[in-house]
């Protein structure tokens, strides 16, 4: 029915798979809620930038499927979906980052590894001793090397 | 007959049928009172027998439980004697067997020592006989083999010793820098990630 991409504007917010997690769970929720008909309503208690990245999706989304009669509660399941769909590449870092240091980290990825909806699942273990270890696509990159 | 007569004769004669009636009433009487007499002596003279026959009869169950307790006073004394004669006895018999199994041990032993020290003598004897001359000179060649092997097998061990002790100091050295680097901020940690990123894309090893 859609081929649209409605996982951009909310990957611009997501950065880690705890952030994910926590949308999908409340996206899951929203369209379980049977007919939604506002999205202003739906969306009112989620924060600012995810309530406007929805609301950017589904504007696009009604935008792309103006012919056909299109439910919230669909759109909302087909967002879940996809969402469960996201590229999660996995850090293991030796310290514990801030909130703008893991967006610092994942965005970087994202330029680097061209991959503008890459999510990152990150693991702390001290005992690595020093930087990380990095998961993407199967494959093992250490970045702990000493110079 | 006149009237008066009549009436003097039927008055008379009422009367005697009156005191015949009274005579035979009262002797009805007197046979009933004499037979409950009779009954009532009879049953306290049976009550009186019952009483006796019980006396008796409790007489004789003390008796017969006295009887008992010195049957059974007697026994146990009997008992209690032939028990313990046996215990003794018993116990005596044990220390017999016991006492005939340690000397027998003891033989035993003697005789198996005996034998040991004649067979290590005898293989001593044959020993010396057949270390021979010739066997001297192999077990001295053997000597000379092992000791060479020795010398070679200690050099061997040494340079291996060095080789660790190498690398060992090396590691030593890891890991002293690596202890230095356990005190960075999480600032300098994430600095440093971030420049092996870059390092390890410049390389070409993320942009497969």
């Amino acid at each position: 029915m859609n081929k649209v991409d409605l996982i951009s504007p909310l990957t611009q917010t997501l950065f880690t798979q705890a952030e994910k997690l926590w949308l999908e769970e409340i996206i899951l929720q929203l369209s379980t809620q049977g007919q939604i008909t506002d999205p202003n309503h739906a969306f009112a208690n989620l924060p600012y930038q995810f309530a406007l990245a929805l609301k950017k999706s589904w504007t696009e989304y009604t935008t792309k499927n103006s012919q056909a009669k299109i439910s919230l509660t669909a759109f909302l399941q087909t967002i879940s979906d996809q969402l469960a769909k996201t590229n999660i590449s996995q850090l293991t870092l030796a310290y514990q980052p801030s909130e703008t240091q893991a967006r610092e980290l994942c965005l970087w990825l994202r330029q680097h590894l061209y991959d503008q909806q890459l999510i990152l699942k990150l693991i702390i273990k001290p005992e690595i001793l020093l930087g990380g270890i990095l998961e993407y696509q199967g494959k093992r990159y250490d970045l702990r090397g000493i110079n | 007959m006149p009237t008066s007569e009549l009436i003097i004769i039927l008055v008379f004669s009422t009367l005697l049928a009156e005191v015949l009636i009274a005579v035979l009433l009262f002797s009805i009487w007197r046979k009933v009172k004499k037979q409950q007499t009779e009954h009532l002596h009879l049953a306290q003279a049976t009550t009186r027998e019952l009483a006796r026959v019980l006396q008796k009869a409790e007489k004789l169950d003390d008796q017969a439980i006295d009887l008992s307790t010195t049957l059974i006073e007697e026994n146990q004394d009997q008992l209690q004697d032939i028990f313990s004669k046996q215990k003794h006895q018993l116990s005596e018999n044990q220390q017999k067997i016991i006492d005939q199994l340690a000397e027998q041990t003891a033989q035993k032993m003697t005789h198996f020592q005996k034998n040991l020290d004649q067979i290590s003598l005898e293989l001593q004897m044959t020993l010396k006989k057949i270390i021979t001359t010739q066997e001297k000179q192999a077990l001295e060649a053997s000597q000379t083999a092992l000791k060479t092997v020795k010398a070679e097998w200690e050099q061997k061990q040494n340079q291996q010793l060095e080789e660790l002790t190498k690398k060992t100091e090396i590691k030593i050295e890891e890991i002293a820098k690596q202890v230095l680097q356990l005190s960075l901020t999480p600032t300098q940690h994430h600095q440093f990630i971030l420049t092996q990123l870059k390092k390890a894309w410049e390389e070409g090893l993320l942009n497969s």
